[in-house]
């Protein structure tokens, strides 16, 4: 919840945010499945109305996920599981990408 | 080419933290960036010499030792954690410079990104 505020907050001060990088128990951000008590924020769903606002691109270590059992449907198809639980608009890829696009950002933000 | 800075706070098999911590330094150098790591908290214990690791796990101790080999030399850790933590004389899986913490914090500031794990 910090770094979606965090992420609001940039935004809302014109900066602009390469993207969103889901790593270790973070990749939970982007179950599907995940089910809060009514009274407890959706993160998965709170994330995709930011995309839908901003379009900042929400990607998701593909290895962390898997370990953790969080599978797009590609993946779910080829390892012969009957469900998934990856949905656009988070995206995967591996750390290669996300240390390429860290050649060309100012800032990186942990939570 | 950015320097960052892989803090390393937990223990060696506590879940896959510090595991994904080296699979994250090493990926970062991999593509281009300068890596240094600094272990401080309970992340020492990571340096101390291990007999085996669990079942089942990859040894971190051997992960270290090869980290020469992924460009990653310079190791770094908190003098009063390894005080704190390990004996005088325990032996060590690689060596580590022992930092106090004005010269970590310094290190930290130098960096372009510091990540913790």
């Amino acid at each position: 919840m910090q770094a979606l505020t965090y992420c609001q907050q940039l935004v809302r001060d014109n900066h602009t945010i390469d993207q969103v990088f889901f790593y270790q128990d973070g990749v939970f951000h982007a179950n599907a499945f995940m089910h809060p008590p009514s009274d407890e924020p959706n993160m998965v769903k709170q994330w995709a109305a930011f995309h839908e606002q901003t379009q900042t691109p929400l990607v998701v270590c593909i290895t962390a996920a898997a370990r953790r059992g969080v599978l797009s449907q590609q993946e779910a198809a080829e390892l012969g599981y009957s469900a998934y639980n990856l949905l656009p608009p988070f995206s995967q890829t591996g750390l290669s990408e996300f240390f390429t696009a860290l050649h060309d950002s100012d800032n990186l933000v942990q939570f | 080419m950015a320097t960052i800075t892989v803090r390393m706070t937990t223990p060696p098999y506590q879940g896959f933290i510090a595991q994904e911590g080296l699979d994250f330094a090493m990926a970062a150098t991999n593509f281009g960036h300068e890596v240094q790591l600094v272990f401080v908290g309970d992340g020492v214990t990571q340096l101390a010499a291990e007999l085996t690791p669990p079942p089942g796990m990859k040894s971190h101790a051997k992960r270290l030792k090869a980290l020469p080999f992924f460009d990653i030399e310079a190791l770094y850790c908190c003098a009063q954690s390894m005080h704190a933590r390990l004996a005088e004389d325990a032996a060590m899986a690689v060596v580590a410079e022992p930092l106090s913490a004005d010269a970590i914090q310094e290190l930290l500031n130098n960096s372009d990104h510091v990540v913790t794990f």
